[in-house]
């Protein structure tokens, strides 16, 4: 594989594996530093990299490396608010963020508080849009399971909220 | 859950505002689920660096691995090369040096030859060959005796001292000690000596290169293969060397020239061997250390 094809892959995941590796370990320059060597070692596989496969594989890599940090202060989720209705190309790199408003920074302590599994999967869903199916694919798992956790991920985060109102 | 699929629409934007408001209505837990839903697509990670920096930052520490890498293997490098170089010594003694082969007295030995041919070494004897490019220089040295049985090809060549024999595919039998006896059994030979020439056919020997001569050829091969020598108005001396050859042992004798042996002797007694040449030539022997001394 040439370094001009690789950097394709390098373009279409490198946000959503920095995204996925802050929502398991809430820091983003952890995430960039190991999203780097998650790139670093698939380089070195290069010839091995079958391209329908690598995503999996590249979320592997990524969440084994993951296991060697822990995660930070727990509950110290941040993140930045996007404006209602965002345009599509927004979502990657918003304009402008907004003044975190009483329930956004609920929401974002109750993420905080989700199990490890719960939180990858809901903010895969709502940050990185993806669909069940393409999370499945992308960490191995039954779209089942992926429903599994979706919903206890929710539930949790309405329990979570409702006490707090 | 019953809900779960229409939260799984819902989630996936396969929802349009309607079937969501009448999913609302039907199941309060939508509702509730609402605000959580909307704002947590409003969420997005912190930005750090971008992804073109991130790209670069891969791009160099790509391009500096190669060194790393190196400088990794290192350790095993000079072990490799001595590896390596060991493996072509061996290579090279293999292919290129000559494979030598001898015979001890008492013993005979059988050698295959790279392309099938195969030579039998009669005791005392020494023949080498090399083995590299075979097919198209099949050349053996020889000191001694040895049959030759020679596969069809590239012609085929014993060199000795005295004489050398050339063939394209046939048996044959080399004498190469003190006279170079060449005797072929199966196809022709050519054997040159001195600038002397001469081909023999089947059953024909020559002793000097250029007279041949009939020999009586009672099995298809040497007779000594099988341990049975069979003589013919030999020199005696030459009848006793091979005795010496045969047993391993050594023979004192006195003067013999000019004397001639017509008669067979085996490889299997001793005793009975040496009945069989000193005992029509009229001479008797005694053993002493290990040694047979002839009167």
């Amino acid at each position: 594989m040439e370094l001009a094809q690789f950097k394709s892959i390098f373009d279409e995941y490198y946000h959503p594996l920095k995204n996925f590796l802050y929502y398991k370990l809430g820091d983003v320059a952890l995430a960039e530093d190991i999203t780097q060597e998650v790139f670093m070692k698939a380089w070195e596989k290069k010839d091995q990299i079958v391209v329908e496969t690598v995503k999996s594989y590249l979320y592997k890599i990524a969440g084994n490396l993951a296991i060697n940090h822990f995660k930070s202060a727990k509950s110290n989720y941040e993140f930045e608010l996007k404006p209602e209705n965002p345009t599509p190309s927004s979502t990657e790199q918003p304009d402008y963020t907004m003044e975190k408003d009483e329930f956004a920074k609920q929401l974002e302590s109750a993420i905080g508080s989700l199990t490890e599994n719960q939180r990858v999967v809901f903010l895969m869903n709502r940050i990185d849009d993806l669909t069940y199916k393409e999370i499945a694919k992308r960490l191995d798992l039954s779209v089942k399971a992926v429903e599994k956790r979706m919903h206890n991920a929710l539930e949790a985060l309405r329990q979570m909220i409702d006490h707090k109102l | 859950m019953k809900n779960d699929d229409q939260i799984r629409n819902w989630l996936e934007g396969n929802l349009s505002s309607e079937e969501l408001e009448r999913a609302k209505r039907e199941d309060k837990d939508l509702q509730s689920l609402e605000e959580i839903i909307n704002k947590s697509a409003q969420l997005s990670v912190p930005q750090g660096k971008s992804k073109e920096a991130a790209w670069n930052d891969f791009v160099s520490k790509v391009e500096e691995k190669p060194q790393a890498k190196v400088r990794r293997l290192n350790p095993i490098f000079p072990i490799a090369i001595a590896a390596a170089l060991a493996l072509a010594v061996v290579a090279y003694i293999f292919v290129f040096s000559a494979t030598t082969i001898e015979t001890a007295p008492g013993e005979r030995l059988v050698q295959n030859l790279p392309d099938g041919s195969n030579v039998t070494l009669n005791a005392s004897s020494q023949l080498s060959y090399t083995a590299f490019n075979w097919e198209n220089n099949r050349e053996v040295k020889l000191t001694g005796e040895a049959f030759f049985n020679v596969e069809k090809g590239q012609s085929f060549s014993v060199v000795g001292d005295l004489a050398t024999i050339t063939v394209l595919g046939t048996q044959f039998n080399a004498y190469f000690r003190e006279t170079a006896e060449v005797k072929c059994y199966e196809g022709s030979v050519k054997v040159t000596s001195n600038k002397n020439q001469v081909i023999l056919e089947k059953g024909e020997k020559t002793t000097d290169a250029t007279e041949k001569h009939p020999f009586t050829q009672e099995n298809s091969t040497a007779s000594w293969l099988v341990g049975e020598f069979n003589y013919q108005n030999e020199p005696l001396e030459l009848v006793i060397d091979e005795l010496e050859r045969q047993y391993a042992i050594t023979i004192q004798h006195p003067d013999l020239s000019g004397r001639v042996y017509t008669g067979y002797f085996n490889d299997k007694d001793l005793d009975e061997a040496l009945q069989l040449v000193l005992v029509p030539m009229g001479l008797s022997y005694e053993k002493n250390e290990g040694k047979i001394i002839i009167k």
